[in-house]
């Protein structure tokens, strides 16, 4: 990975830019205002959202995961986080998601790789959990020019260290 | 210390005294004690494999090196340099030859001994001999089955003893996959951190009534999936769970043979189904066993049908070890570790893996809802002019309650032994844990 874009690289780079910083930008609300069926929509049918436990671990499989799922899990996810009965999450937390240092690493034309930095602001009775991770995001386009996430990878600054409660990811 | 503490205050057969939760002068006494002059449970001799191999954890509030030394003897060295106390060792884990203190320099080896001390003319005079100051090994670690467990205070009965019928429930646990073991892999452990009193996670862990309403949300979750009854192991008159105390305050929620029923929705075959590429090694298994077999047997070796608690912090549920560290009167971490089957397919640890991050870790969908409720019970607790809470499922006053005793699923009789054990250890000769 070169954090550079290369000259070959550098149009698709440029493109890719602007549709980034707005699909991550669309990301935050979406998740800030709980609308979770239509963040899931953002992921591609065989797309993978990951928060590993193990840091710079390259095969998710091969370790332990804090969560480590496709768009079936994450539907059953929100689906019980709305039961009214997921108890971690009655009241709900609110949140705010910031991304910010959006930098496109890798891109040709129809996908690219995407690395950000995530600060979550998660409350609930008066509380403030402060989550700051590094995201790594690997967006697809389609021949449509829509664009999908197929994999988010989030990697927790502290993951070496007990997690406060995570039950707000959605 | 309070000389004139008496733990019959806060524990009747049938009830403990919201103050054993809430009270900071309880909580002191607990890790002097319990946790500090007791057998507790400290990491898996896996972890520690090779000479060298090293984990940092603690006993009670004391910070430990648990590491194999080059000698291949495992031991329990108190992280403290004899000099003027730095903590000699910073990484949660890995492997070393020695141990330094970076303040003024002294060097230990991985066994203890003190190899080396910086400018040690200066201690010509002073009339003590230096390397006798090696690091101070917990007095006794001993270890049952790969689990290794030490105590800070020297007078104890072996480990063995202490376990006593428990001990075949660890059998269990490290056998009912496959007969050649379980392994844990250094370093790769869900952690969370919460505020509220360690016993409450304690309790938890062999508590058969809560299920059907804490975790209600997950076994609807799994009716839906499967479009059966998620399963009968939290109804009564149906359960086939036994819930048994075990002498010394362990205790264990047996599941029997009952499991993996596969008439019913919540299945561990059903739990992974929807973890990434679980389809594959299904489709993979079905075509090697043959579908019927197949699912059983993936049943059989996701995980085990039982839950463990060795007092006071050691937990063995379906796949993972867990333990429990306090932290504070009002403040827990628990380490959820996933066990491997030594020998198995790949494919089933995989899958093992998938079963504990369905449930499990700080953003499963079970494990948070048991932590809401030990939130919630903290906050609760502080309306102390209630004082006591309830234990009484399954008692009956009219019977002296043994600590071999056997209720139904939701019966309070394994909690109630803990808390047997604790009044034990609390009753300690005056001194000890001071
Ligand atoms: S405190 Fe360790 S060398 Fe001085
Ligand atoms: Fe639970």
């Amino acid at each position: 990975m070169t954090p550079e874009p290369t000259a070959t690289s550098a149009e698709p780079t440029s493109r890719w830019t602007g549709q980034a910083a707005r699909l991550l930008a669309l990301e935050a609300l979406l998740l800030d205002s709980r609308r979770y069926e239509e963040w899931i929509e953002l992921f591609t049918e065989d797309g993978l959202y990951w928060i590993p436990l193990d840091r710079g671990a390259a095969d998710a499989g091969e370790s332990l995961n804090i969560a480590f799922e496709g768009p079936a899990r994450m539907r059953q996810r929100v689906a019980r986080l709305r039961s009214g009965i997921a108890h971690a999450q009655e009241p709900p937390s609110s949140t705010v998601h910031a991304y910010s240092s959006i930098i496109v690493t890798e891109a040709d034309d129809s996908s690219a790789t995407v690395e950000s930095a995530l600060v979550v602001v998660e409350t609930r009775f008066g509380g403030q959990t402060v989550v700051a991770a590094r995201c790594r995001h690997r967006l697809v386009r389609d021949d449509a020019g829509a664009v999908r996430i197929a994999q988010k990878r989030v990697e927790l600054a502290d993951l070496e260290q007990a997690q406060p409660d995570l039950s707000f990811v959605p | 210390m309070t000389p004139t503490f008496d733990p019959a205050r806060y524990v009747r057969p049938d009830a403990v005294h919201s103050d054993a939760y809430t009270d900071e002068e309880v909580f002191r006494l607990e890790m002097g004690r319990i946790f500090e002059a007791g057998w507790v449970y400290v990491g898996h001799e896996t972890e520690v494999p090779e000479k060298g191999d090293y984990r940092t954890t603690f006993i009670g509030r004391q910070p430990v090196i648990f590491a194999r030394g080059d000698d291949g003897t495992i031991r329990l060295l108190l992280n403290r340099c004899r000099h003027r106390g730095a903590t000699v060792c910073q990484d949660l884990a890995g492997n070393s030859t020695f141990f330094r203190c970076h303040y003024h320099g002294w060097t230990y080896k991985n066994t203890g001994e003190l190899a080396g001390v910086t400018l040690p003319d200066g201690y010509a005079a002073c009339g003590f001999d230096v390397k006798s100051l090696a690091l101070r090994a917990a007095p006794r670690c001993e270890s049952y089955r790969g689990f290794v467990f030490g105590s800070l205070a020297p007078e104890l009965e072996p480990l063995d003893e202490y376990l006593g019928p428990a001990a075949g429930y660890i059998d269990r646990f490290v056998d009912s996959a496959s007969g050649a073991g379980v392994q844990v892999r250094r370093g790769v452990t869900h952690r969370y951190r919460f505020r509220a009193n360690w016993k409450l996670q304690m309790e938890n862990t062999v508590d058969g009534y809560h299920p059907g309403f804490t975790h209600r949300s997950f076994f609807d979750m799994m009716s839906d999936q499967t479009g059966k009854r998620a399963n009968p192991y939290f109804k009564r008159g149906e359960s086939p769970i036994r819930s048994k105390a075990l002498r010394n305050g362990h205790a264990a929620l047996d599941f029997g043979a009952g499991r993996s029923a596969e008439e019913f929705g919540d299945t561990f075959y059903e739990r992974v189904r929807n973890a990434p590429g679980a389809e594959d090694i299904f489709a993979e298994f079905r075509r090697e066993l043959g579908a019927e077999v197949a699912q059983k047997e993936l049943n059989r070796l996701i995980a085990t049908g039982l839950n463990v608690a060795i007092f006071p912090n050691l937990g063995l549920i379906q796949s993972q070890i867990r333990v429990i560290r306090p932290i504070a009167v009002d403040e827990t971490e628990v380490a959820l570790y996933p066990t491997e089957v030594v020998g198995a397919d790949p494919r089933m640890n995989y899958l093992r893996r998938r079963a504990q991050e369905v449930f499990f870790g700080p953003a499963g969908m079970g494990g948070p809802d048991d932590v809401e409720m030990f939130r919630r019970c903290q906050v609760g607790m502080a309306a102390g002019a209630v004082g006591w809470t309830v234990l009484a499922r399954g008692y009956d006053p009219s019977v002296e309650e043994s600590d071999g005793s056997e209720g139904d699923f939701a019966a309070e009789n394994a909690q109630r032994a803990q808390y047997r054990q604790w009044v034990r250890k609390m009753s300690a000769d005056a001194g000890a844990g001071a």
